[in-house]
């Protein structure tokens, strides 16, 4: 029996419904949609493209398949019985270092990740299988103010 | 032995460019690597007209045989490939060992005066329908694959989820 998740961005104290899904290559009818990496911060130069690859266009839920390539999300209307959430881990570049940093530690069973390589600031973000509620818990516990000390939300379940 | 015709010739590069070789001309001569010291250039001249090849190996070399008549599809091709990827300090570049792929002549371009800083392999490779390989540059890679028509150009990431996508298609991968 598989599993319905349901689908959250996790960025510092915001939690939002949904992981951003887009085809790659618009231009080619029938591109499936990616969960791609496009991070705010750090230079993308040499890092994976996407995380993840949706059969289907990605609502609030889906269902998802484990291969040996890349997590495949399979849109469903079940009711969510577990979250599955990508994680922006995030340290501040240039312009904005005196916000503090955001990382998590986790025993959660991470399906993919993907992380920057250079640049001002950097960025990893990844993709976990957490209990419902566990992103909106995390999120409370950030400060996220300017001269704040950067912070490591350790939330072990 | 019958002979139906000849394959196409492409020119890849590890930056993910695909382009047709224009071996037609009477003067055409395939050269791989650089000839210089430290460098090796190996040349494929041809023999005959037309657009399409075949090669001979003789002891003196490789020998390419043009055909006005394109082999069937799906076909075989040629591609000639320079694996240097971009300078980077002691990063060699080589062609990888896969099936459906034979390498048949070899030349090498160097970095550096006199090589003595790296460089990549210049091959010509023989490719079969269904073949496909990974290309890498400095930063970066590209996957290749013929199907006996075309050449599909991938990042690692789309080469990924077009797989992922085809197991789930057939039944494969593992429900969580």
């Amino acid at each position: 029996m598989a599993i319905n998740f349901q689908l959250l961005t996790l960025r510092g104290e915001h939690v939002t419904p949904g992981v951003q899904a887009a085809a790659m290559y618009p231009e080619i009818t029938g591109s499936p949609q990616y969960v791609s990496f496009a991070p705010r911060w750090g230079s993308t130069r040499g890092a994976a493209e996407a995380l993840a690859v949706a059969s289907g266009p990605l609502g609030a839920s889906c269902q998802v398949v484990v291969t040996g390539f890349m997590p495949v999300l399979v849109p469903s209307a079940g009711c969510p019985t577990r979250e599955l959430v990508l994680i922006q881990e995030y340290s501040c570049g240039c312009g904005a270092k005196r916000w503090p940093d955001f990382n998590v530690t986790h025993d959660l069973t991470v399906l993919a990740k993907a992380g920057t390589g250079g640049g001002s600031g950097g960025e990893t973000w990844s993709l976990v299988n957490a209990p419902l509620g566990w992103a909106a818990e995390v999120a409370a516990q950030f400060d996220n103010r300017r001269d704040a000390p950067d912070q490591t939300i350790d939330l072990i379940i | 032995m019958t002979m139906k015709g000849g394959y196409q010739v492409f020119k890849l590069s590890p930056h993910g460019d695909v382009s047709n070789v224009e071996c037609g001309n009477p003067n055409y001569v395939l050269r791989l690597g650089h000839a210089a010291r430290g460098n090796e250039e190996v040349q494929v001249p041809m023999s005959g007209a037309g657009q399409y090849v075949r090669c001979k190996s003789t002891p003196h070399g490789v020998v390419g045989v043009r055909f006005t008549e394109k082999y069937p599809s799906p076909a075989p091709c040629w591609a000639s490939i320079a694996t240097h990827g971009g300078y980077q300090k002691g990063r060699g570049y080589r062609f990888p060992a896969v099936e459906g792929a034979t390498v048949v002549a070899e030349g090498y371009s160097a970095d550096g005066a006199a090589g003595r800083a790296c460089g990549g392999e210049h091959v010509l490779v023989l490719v079969q329908p269904g073949c496909e390989f990974e290309l890498e540059s400095k930063y970066d890679s590209r996957w290749f694959s013929w199907d006996g028509e075309n050449w599909l150009v991938e990042s690692p990431s789309v080469h990924a989820a077009r797989l992922a996508l085809l197991e789930v298609a057939a039944g494969g991968g593992e429900w969580l």
